[in-house]
């Protein structure tokens, strides 16, 4: 039978002798092997990688970079330096990429006026503009949902009205973006911890290290996560520079995004984007534990109301009628 | 050691080298799909996940369906396993080993899923001890990662090392298998336990956020296992020196006149709950049964997965004379089975979780060509790999591949 | 002195009556001419006079309350009927947050954000609806 045969030669050649000889050709061997591998890598790299891309080259540091929780300072800083260059090589925009450190004592909670909004969008732009979302594919943080007034059945809502005047008659406006949920069903089903709360409330993402499962997206009760399908496509000119590691710096294709309440703004005293576009003034935002805040005094007056509230994620985003 | 490599160096001799056309062409034709889905894998990694057809309010698609309906293969090696060992059949004994390598096809074409899945799989460093942090104990996704590697090795130990020894002639020492035999019985329980849990533990999405789903996993699982089994084994029966016993074929057709209808009356009880409800909770079970808003993509499949399960119990039961060979007829049933269960675990299970999305939005998903080529290249992979082990095994156990000292 | 007087008659005749008239033309809107500058209220049917709010036309600063007395603090004079919401804004939370979530901040007295003769707001126009997507991100739905 061949296979005898065959097996019958292999045999006498693996009885020879394995002197110096055959240890060289070994090494040369394994020498070949890592070469030949590194060029097939690079000659892939250049067919995977789309003309014009954005995406930023492979490289060891940015494959092995850590966690931002185990970062040192000198780490942040270099890789805050690299994302910088990165930046400015693939985009063109000189930024800048802060990483300001939740305050003691502060814990965020955002109220929003039911009787006030009016629908009109324009924190929705507004954020898009502060936090470099992608055009195209379009992605937006803040969702409006047209209601029917005396209903808060979701079901029946309109997240895509068109309005020429608003608000329309018969309608309440509900804008959803994330609600930094004290119980986040999201930050319990990330595999790799990419998504973690912090001090001050702040539900955020470290961008280099998701690896773009999924799993937080189908988690969040209030559709909150965004996922970058390809590499985000914005316009030069609507690059905002003041950039956060863990907020609005241009994140990279493969990860999940998400309203972080402008941490770069908030953290240093500024009201979020959306909050300052806000033409009827029906957002509020502050530090649920001072109790002199607006929030705090709303929350002690007003009629709240919490979305889903009986799943239990204990939102930081209240809702009230004034 | 130099016994060892001259066992490998046999097997892939055995794999490569033959004279079946049949095992030609179908090599030949995997092959193909192979390299199609690899073709379709580079286009993505190049453009990113734009290419499938997810959207954020469907963000899993193709690629997850068939990594559920996987490892309810993978968990349905138990059927083979228990009767072997706890039963102590001697006839499931001779087979035994294709369904646990069949098993450890499967696992491989789930990981495989997953990481087609993964905007960047590369990260998966992320997960090793040392450098990354696996979001162990509180991420389900944490502990399949877990649960479906550790089945990956029992499923390559335990065969491999019982092929070995047959191919030495030397009786294998029972604690270096035994222990881990009645482990992977409980293993299979929980692997597939634990991708259930994936889905039921999530509050946002009331379609999966049910206690039955767990038990319809199981009990789906040992309905299409012993279906594929039955297949597999026929297949075996005809083209290889191992001559099936017809014992091995009744036990998987008795397990499927249970575990079938099992599985309707679940589908019944889940369908009871939720339109007889009629919350807003039943909006997804309404999309997927009759449509939502004019939305009406999945309602052919799963009344076409209703009618084939239906159709298989009838063929299944149908009164028939006992004989030696597997009738047509029973293969198109477990072939029907099958695809029933895949619609009902796969695209009906997982697609509906998000139509409509927790604010009421609507977007439907259908897979994209590449999606469709990628999923077929892992198929085929799968589908590679199992027929080359299973041929080396059976090539083993029937003594064409021995030891010469 | 006769045609002293028929001037005079004519004088009052050509200013005042024309003046008189045009206040009686309209029973929902009042009108007045105030330094070549025409304001219309459309604040509610009852002001139908300036001297409602104002003490007098000509220092239009110095309010006037229900009671009668005289007041210079613009949300006294809102916070009589609009009570709710006098009692938000003396606790801070009528109105946008403006300068910042840090307190103190600066409180914005009525008319800064409301006009007080037209105060309802202008409805606006929403800007355009987020991309629908349909199988899939590259393609839109079509308008249902």
């Amino acid at each position: 039978m061949s296979n005898d045969r065959w097996t019958k030669k292999l045999k006498k050649k693996m009885e020879q002798s394995v002197g110096r000889r055959n240890f060289l050709k070994a090494l040369t061997g394994v020498t070949a092997a890592a070469c030949g591998t590194t060029v097939v890598a690079k000659a892939v790299e250049k067919v995977i990688q789309p003309e014009n891309s954005t995406e930023v080259p492979f490289s060891f540091e940015k494959f092995f970079q850590k966690h931002y929780q185990e970062m040192s300072p000198e780490d942040k800083k270099r890789v805050f330096q690299r994302i910088e260059e990165d930046t400015l090589t693939s985009r063109g925009v000189k930024v800048n990429i802060k990483d300001p450190l939740p305050i003691e004592g502060v814990k965020f909670a955002f109220a929003l006026s039911l009787s006030k909004c009016n629908g009109n969008r324009m924190c929705v732009e507004a954020c898009v503009k502060e936090n470099n979302q992608s055009h195209d594919p379009e992605i937006q943080y803040i969702k409006v949902i047209e209601m029917d007034a005396g209903s808060f059945n979701l079901e029946k809502g309109d997240m895509y009205y068109e309005g020429e005047s608003v608000p329309k008659p018969g309608k309440f406006y509900l804008p959803v973006q994330c609600h930094q949920c004290d119980n986040p069903p999201c930050t319990k089903v990330c595999p790799v911890e990419a998504t973690w709360k912090e001090k001050d409330g702040i539900v955020v993402i470290d961008y280099d290290w998701c690896i773009g499962c999924r799993f937080c997206m189908a988690a969040c009760p209030y559709e909150a996560r965004r996922f970058n399908f390809t590499e985000p496509k914005l316009p030069k000119e609507n690059i905002n520079p003041n950039q956060g590691y863990l907020s609005n710096r241009i994140r990279p294709k493969g990860v999940v995004e998400k309203c972080t309440f402008c941490l770069h703004r908030t953290r240093e005293g500024l009201n979020p984007a959306c909050l300052e576009a806000c033409p009827t003034g029906a957002r509020k935002f502050g530090n649920i534990l001072d109790p002199n805040s607006e929030v705090s005094q709303i929350l002690k007056t007003k009629r709240v109301y919490i979305l889903k509230e009986d799943l239990g994620t204990v939102p930081s985003f209240f809702y009230y009628f004034d | 050691m130099k016994t060892y490599a001259i066992y490998w160096l046999k097997m892939l001799n055995y794999a490569l080298v033959t004279k079946s056309k049949p095992y030609k062409i179908w090599g030949a034709t995997l092959l193909l799909f192979i390299v199609l889905g690899v073709f379709a894998y580079i286009q993505q990694i190049k453009y990113g996940l734009i290419v499938t057809n997810l959207s954020d309010q469907v963000s899993w698609g193709a690629y997850i369906a068939n990594f559920t309906f996987l490892v309810g293969v993978a968990a349905a090696a138990v059927l083979l396993v228990f009767p072997t060992y706890v039963l102590h059949r001697d006839d499931v004994k001779e087979v035994v080993l294709i369904g646990e390598l069949m098993a450890f096809s499967a696992v491989v074409m789930c990981i495989l899923f997953v990481l087609v899945d993964l905007g960047h799989p590369e990260r998966f460093i992320h997960m090793l001890p040392g450098f990354g942090r696996l979001g162990f104990s509180h991420s389900v996704l944490a502990w399949d990662v877990l649960v479906l590697n550790g089945y990956l090795l029992l499923n390559m130990h335990i065969p491999g090392y019982l092929l070995y020894m047959k191919y030495m002639g030397r009786r294998p020492n029972m604690w270096f298998y035994l222990p881990l035999v009645f482990l992977s019985i409980f293993w299979a329980v929980s692997i597939h336990t634990v991708t259930a849990f994936l889905y039921s533990g999530l509050g946002g999405r009331p379609y999966w956020n049910t206690a039955i789903l767990a038990p319809r996993f199981l009990v789906s699982a040992f309905a299409g296992g012993p279906a594929l089994l039955l297949i597999v084994f026929t297949v075996v029966r005809k083209f290889t020196a191992l001559k099936v016993k017809q014992g091995v074929f009744d036990m998987l057709k008795g397990i499927i006149k249970i575990f079938l209808p099992m599985n309707l009356f679940l589908l019944g009880c889940e369908v009871f709950t939720e339109f007889y409800t009629n919350s807003n909770h039943v909006e997804s079970a309404k999309y997927l049964f009759f449509g939502l808003h004019g939305h009406k993509l999945l309602v052919p499949y799963i009344w076409t997965s209703l009618t084939f399960s239906m159709i298989s119990i009838a063929i299944f039961y149908w009164p028939r004379k006992k004989s030696e060979e597997t009738p047509g007829i029973i293969l198109f049933a477990c072939v029907a089975s099958i695809l029933a269960i895949w619609v009902e675990k796969g695209m009906g299970l997982i697609i509906p979780g998000f139509i409509p999305t927790p604010l009421g939005d609507l977007v439907e998903y259908t897979p994209s060509l590449i999606e469709f080529f990628v999923c077929l290249g892992i198929w085929s992979f799968g589908a590679l790999l199992f027929t080359i082990l299973a041929r080396v095994a059976i090539a083993i156990q029937t003594g064409a591949i021995k030891n010469e000292v | 002195m006769i045609t002293k007087l028929w001037v005079s008659i004519i004088i009052f005749l050509l200013v005042v009556l024309p003046s008189v008239s045009m206040a009686d033309r309209t029973t929902d809107i009042a009108g007045d001419k105030i330094a070549d500058k025409k304001i219309m209220t459309q604040h509610f049917p009852e002001a139908e006079k300036c001297q409602h709010c104002h003490v007098s036309l000509h220092e239009i600063t110095n309010l006037r309350l229900l009671t009668g007395d005289k007041t210079n603090s613009i949300p006294e004079l809102c916070g009589q009927c609009h009570g709710v919401v006098k009692r938000n804004w003396d606790a801070g939370v009528h109105g946008k947050q403006v300068g910042g979530w840090k307190n103190p901040k600066p409180a914005l007295v009525c008319i800064k954000c409301h006009e007080p003769h037209h105060p309802k707001f202008a409805e606006m126009k929403a800007k355009k609806a987020p991309r629908r997507p349909n199988l899939g991100i590259r393609k839109d739905a079509p308008h249902e």
